[in-house]
């Protein structure tokens, strides 16, 4: 009985931190993350990161390209899911551009096929803006090995802050 | 042999080292490669030049501490790959300027991070201050950085590229090496593949050699044997030859078969042939010890019994013992040899013992039972001339027929009788006292002499005997025995015919003179 509730608590203990109940992110909350731009390069919406924490999420495994740190867990919003909050048809690609001037074009294939998320968790963690943070295209590798590709690690996009619709 | 074992293992060592050097150096390719050093080092200089302007900009008012945190953050991120990198272990001098400048970006950066807060303008101007001294010598000084994360890159790919040849020439010459050992191979197996053409060719010419050498003997082979089953089956002799175990039958005459009750050659049982069990029982005998039997009269046939003589020799056949029966049908040279024994025994008329063979049984009569009593008859036709003179030998001779034929059946069965002369009879008469003997003699007497001897054409004749009767005594021989016989025969006469007299055995002590 007892090795049962210590695996139950094993296990929980590694579920509630990647929940983050009992965390604040290491930056202001109402501070604005994310800027989505219509074709036109207008702004569609402006996201917190209450906002996106009030859409569903759900977590993939991947590391951050050109660092050589390990996988790691990453919980954050589908793209997809993002899209149809807005009530935005699904455009036929888009450009993620980063805070340091990095951007690259994500087909909205890979959304159908691999379905990549916006993290802001990483490890249970919210992202500091000096570790890459706070948001990150992320890939679900642990599933898709196949992804180990420069493709998609280029599209892997860190410190993420605007989503341009094509 | 030991050289093709030692070039399939060459071969196999060779494409499992080939296998293991891919296989090592496929993991290094498992992950895409960084080579994006140069721009990263761009990217920090980029973002230094943008942090100088957000602090000039918060200095003039313009900015946000938390825009300066959020800068600050960027360039914190952009040095943190730079940092990591193993990059710089390429350079083949060491840039300890682009080092230091890494180091001491680190450590500023990390301190005004430290001290920044996302709200307080007093510390970000004073933070922002620092900034706008120390960041343009920093951005002049990333410049270095640059270029030997340049050079490093450079040195790394073709590092790279060395090393990827290299690996194609391990590859090529293990290939080589196995192509080298299948050609080898290919010539080694083709060559085996002639040598066993040409040895299966001449196994194949030795075989059909062999095939009409053996074709030619098994004819000869056949021929002798159909010959040899020619020779036994015309032989007027049969034969049987059978293991000594009479499990096997290796041949048997088809009138032996047929008179073992056997049908087939197979279920022939020696033991059947034999009309005596004791017969067969010592033949066997004499064979089991290893002697040849020689001339072995015996009856076979036990449905139509017939004389047989047989001659068995015990032989070898395979290595296993066995038994070569010759049998002869002697059943003509036995009654010839019986027809002749009873000429040689008989009296041609009357068919009683001749005197030769009568004396001969007496003998052995006397032989036979030394203490035994034994009494002889010896026995005269009154005046037997007369009836040869009035009537003819040929009545003569009816009447002695006639007369043995009533004496044979009046006396016992195994009494010895026989006609010794023209009219005189014998009779042997063993384990028999005198006077016994003369009470048979005189009711003998009586019976031919009341009985008239019917002949043909109403003749009938009347005729009497004279009997001499002796007993045997101790010391008697065959001639005293008859001598004195013959003395109580001529007694009889002498006293008138047609009576029997004994003649008392004489006084021991007499009997010498007697002789």
């Amino acid at each position: 009985m007892s090795r049962y509730r210590l695996i139950l608590c094993a296990w929980l203990g590694l579920w509630f931190p990647a929940l983050g109940w009992a965390q604040s992110p290491p930056y202001p909350a109402d501070l604005s993350l994310l800027t989505l731009f219509d074709t036109h390069d207008r702004v569609i919406d402006t996201l917190t990161l209450a906002d996106l924490e009030a859409l569903p999420g759900h977590q993939v495994r991947g590391p951050i390209p050109d660092n050589d740190y390990p996988e790691s867990t990453w919980y954050g919003v589908s793209i997809r899911a993002l899209l149809e909050h807005e009530h935005l048809l699904r455009p036929h690609s888009m450009v993620a551009a980063a805070l340091n001037d990095y951007s690259e074009t994500i087909p909205d294939a890979d959304l159908t096929r691999y379905d990549p998320i916006i993290a802001y968790r990483r490890d249970g963690d919210f992202i500091p803006f000096g570790e890459y943070g706070p948001l990150i295209v992320m890939y679900p590798y642990g599933e898709h090995p196949e992804l180990h590709t420069r493709t998609y690690y280029n599209r892997t996009v860190w410190q993420l802050s605007e989503l341009h619709l094509k | 042999m030991w050289l093709l074992i030692l070039l399939a293992s060459t071969m196999i060592v060779v494409a499992l080292s080939g296998l293991y050097l891919i296989s090592e150096r496929s993991d290094q390719f498992d992950t895409p490669g960084r080579h994006t050093e140069v721009w990263q080092s761009y990217s920090l200089q980029l973002q230094l030049r943008e942090l100088l302007e957000t602090a000039q900009a918060l200095e003039h008012g313009e900015a946000s501490p938390a825009q300066l945190k959020i800068r600050l953050g960027t360039v914190r991120t952009a040095l943190d790959p730079l940092l990591r990198t193993r990059v710089f272990d390429y350079l083949v001098e060491p840039r300890p300027d682009a080092m230091r400048t890494l180091a001491r970006l680190d450590r500023r950066t990390a301190d005004w991070m430290q001290r920044l807060d996302w709200r307080d303008p007093v510390k970000a101007a004073e933070i922002a201050s620092r900034m706008r001294k120390t960041l343009p010598d920093e951005i002049r000084a990333s410049h270095e950085l640059i270029v030997a994360c340049n050079v490093a890159v450079a040195i790394q790919l073709d590092r790279e590229r060395q090393s990827l040849k290299q690996t194609f020439h391990w590859l090529g010459g293990f290939l080589a090496l196995i192509a080298t050992g299948c050609l080898v191979l290919a010539l080694r197996i083709l060559s085996a593949q002639r040598r066993s053409r040409r040895l299966a060719s001449e196994l194949h010419r030795l075989n059909s050699s062999l095939e009409r050498r053996v074709q030619s003997r098994t004819r000869l082979l056949h021929e002798r044997e159909t010959l040899l089953q020619t020779i036994l089956d015309s032989t007027p002799s049969e034969v049987t030859l059978i293991s000594a175990d009479q499990r096997r039958v290796f041949y048997v005459s088809h009138t032996l078969l047929m008179q073992s009750g056997a049908g087939r050659q197979e279920a022939f049982d020696l033991s059947r042939l034999f009309v005596d069990a004791d017969d067969y029982q010592r033949l066997l005998a004499r064979l089991d010890r290893g002697d040849t039997v020689q001339q072995l009269e015996t009856r076979l046939y036990p449905a139509a019994p017939y004389w047989a003589l047989l001659t068995a020799r015990p032989l070898r056949i395979h290595g296993q013992p066995a038994w070569l029966i010759w049998s002869f049908d002697i059943t003509r040279r036995k009654t010839m040899e019986q027809k002749l024994h009873r000429l040689a025994t008989t009296d041609s008329l009357t068919g009683l013992y001749n005197r030769r063979a009568l004396l001969r049984a007496a003998i052995q009569a006397l032989r036979e039972d030394r203490r035994a009593p034994l009494s002889l008859l010896l026995l005269d036709i009154d005046h037997f001339k007369r009836i040869n003179d009035a009537h003819g030998h040929p009545i003569g001779d009816d009447v002695l027929k006639t007369l043995a034929r009533r004496m044979s059946s009046w006396l016992r069965a195994g009494t010895l009788i026989g006609r010794i002369g023209g009219e005189e009879f014998a009779i042997v008469l063993p384990h028999t006292q005198a006077a016994e003997a003369l009470a048979i003699a005189e009711r003998l007497r009586q019976a031919v002499a009341s009985a008239p001897v019917a002949l043909s054409g109403q003749l009938t004749l009347s005729i009497t005997l004279s009997i001499g009767i002796t007993q045997r005594q101790d010391g008697d021989s065959l001639r005293t025995l008859v001598q004195r016989a013959d003395h109580a025969l001529y007694r009889a006469k002498a006293e008138g015919r047609n009576r029997s007299h004994l003649t008392e055995a004489p006084r021991q002590p007499a009997a010498a003179a007697d002789i």
